[in-house]
């Protein structure tokens, strides 16, 4: 079994993170050991957040941390700024994102931990940086879960973003170009079908990752006759997820090679608005 | 690298496949298993026709069993099968056993969730199993959010594997949670830790191996509520040598299924 697909060659991460996770150690804790890793599958680019903005009250700092790791490796990641619009000065911040990392159109984006920061997607705060976002013209990461609920540790136990808070945020801000990020295969269809209620689905600027789309058998082909191959990136969950899993399920789905191409890669770069081939470095 | 599967399912329980139930599944399963080359190890946890969460029954259990048996002749040589049996019905437990594993090929024992896997109901159970030297599969689970009614966990699992040191067991889904399920199942040489079920979550097969070593920890998939890909990407990713692959894919299931005597 490998991940040799031909149109498996430039993977794009829509869905990553680099630092240290509170509950054990993480094989890809470090920027060279993510590049590794993302070597060895043939992921060209990702999108990286800084894994420490989970549980961080200042999301500047690990911000500015990602910042500073990601300079040495140009084309490379998709600098993703954890924002938290329930905390003081979010705004603030964002600008000093915008003026002193260069988070412009094209030049990353914003993440959003909505229940581990505990504000509702659908709510005022939100849609505030929501608008701030779609004013900058970057794209938004929203994380419905990192982890199984089943595992978390027994101190901290964060609920998965609900679906009906997803796809109301979605409907609510069609012109933000949304990632939707660690979904099962099923919610993803709840929530493109709830889209579909609210007529937004055909307008909604979505794409759902696969990081852990991790079944049912034939879930790759499934979800495309669900929701479209225009409406699904491959995402890795890094560094708590293997990348194995979604890089083997697009290898293996059976689908049309132009159609792996896209979720692999091509929809993502459109989407983010990361224009671009990176290679690895020498 | 050819794959012995230990915890595959016959039931599509969400209907998956569109097809439901039965055939449409059962064909689906089989082109994963040709494409990869592997082998499932199968039981039925819900016969067509009953509802999940029904209590099983020993009309329930006989039912699973013969889906079972048709899930194996369907999938021509893809697949053996478990005995799906409930110790609150001992005497149902003995005539399935008897008949399935005894005489109709079935390789092991299923358990899930009739009684908590450390009640002395499954005491004689477990010695005619031991007597056999036929492995015993039981789901185990150790839920954050809390375990459902019966539902087993890894520490329950030790400690009836100390009360019967001759018995093999293999920990179903080592608890969900390989962290947890490595320390419960540490030290103990007749338990295997079976990695189905659950994310394929970085870096925890590599724990699992430190503590219970390779030759003690058995591939599951726990299709079809996982993918095949999602599970085999727990070994392929992991940070261990081809030697231990092939032991968690393929030769420690191999071992245990050769030493059967039934």
């Amino acid at each position: 079994m490998n991940t040799s697909n031909t149109s498996l060659s430039e993977l794009f991460d829509v869905n990553c993170a680099v630092g240290e996770w509170p509950f054990r150690r993480v094989p890809c804790n470090t920027i060279d050991r993510l590049l590794d890793r993302m070597d060895r599958l043939g992921i060209r680019r990702a999108a990286l957040s800084r894994l420490e903005n989970v549980f961080f009250k200042d999301c500047l700092v690990g911000n500015r941390e990602l910042a500073a790791l990601i300079t040495p490796h140009p084309g490379r990641f998709f600098p993703l700024y954890t924002v938290n619009p329930a905390f003081p000065g979010w705004d603030v911040d964002l600008d000093i994102c915008v003026d002193e990392l260069g988070l412009a159109a094209g030049r990353g984006g914003i993440r959003l931990y909505p229940s581990y920061h505990a504000y509702p997607l659908d709510g005022p705060q939100a849609a505030a940086l929501l608008e701030r976002a779609q004013a900058l013209n970057v794209p938004v990461v929203a994380t419905a879960r990192l982890e199984d609920e089943r595992t978390h540790h027994w101190l901290v136990k964060v609920p998965a973003v609900p679906h009906d808070q997803l796809a109301a945020a979605i409907a609510a801000h069609q012109a933000v170009r949304w990632v939707i990020a660690g979904l099962r295969a099923p919610q993803i269809r709840v929530v493109w079908r709830a889209l579909q209620q609210q007529r937004a689905a055909a307008r909604a600027r979505v794409l759902f990752d696969l990081s852990l789309v991790q079944g049912p058998i034939d879930e790759c082909r499934l979800l495309v006759e669900a929701v479209g191959a225009e409406r699904l990136a491959f995402g890795t969950n890094l560094p708590l997820t293997a990348p194995e899993s979604p890089a083997l399920a697009l290898a293996h789905s059976d689908l049309p090679a132009q159609t792996v191409a896209a979720i692999g890669g091509g929809n993502a770069a459109r989407h983010l608005g990361a224009g671009g081939t990176a290679r690895p470095e020498p | 690298m050819p794959t012995i599967d230990c915890h595959v399912h016959t039931w599509d329980w969400l209907g998956f496949t569109r097809g439901g139930e039965g055939p449409a599944y059962w064909d689906r399963c089989r082109a994963w298993a040709e494409q990869l080359d592997v082998t499932y190890v199968v039981s039925c946890p819900k016969p067509i026709g009953r509802r999940p969460g029904e209590e099983p029954d020993p009309g329930f259990l006989h039912a699973a069993n013969q889906e079972t048996f048709d899930f194996v002749r369907q999938m021509k040589g893809r697949a053996i099968g478990l005995c799906y049996v409930n110790p609150r019905y001992q005497e149902s437990a003995f005539a399935e056993m008897e008949e399935w594993i005894g005489r109709r090929g079935f390789v092991g024992l299923k358990l899930l969730t009739g009684v908590h896997c450390n009640d002395p109901l499954l005491d004689p159970i477990v010695d005619w199993c031991a007597q056999r030297r036929v492995p015993i599969c039981q789901h185990t689970w150790n839920k954050a959010n809390g375990n459902g009614p019966n539902e087993s966990t890894p520490m329950m699992l030790a400690e009836l594997a100390r009360r019967h040191p001759d018995a093999t067991l293999v920990m179903y889904h080592t608890g969900g949670d390989f962290v947890y399920g490595a320390k419960a199942a540490r030290g103990l040489d007749n338990v295997y830790c079976d990695i189905g079920g659950a994310d394929a979550v970085d870096g925890v097969l590599e724990h699992l191996v430190e503590h219970v070593g390779a030759d003690h920890v058995v591939f599951g998939s726990d299709l079809p509520g996982r993918s095949l890909t999602s599970q085999l990407s727990k070994v392929h990713g992991a940070r261990l040598s081809d030697a231990q692959k092939e032991q968690i894919l393929h030769g420690n299931m191999a071992r245990i299924l050769a030493a059967r005597n039934p």
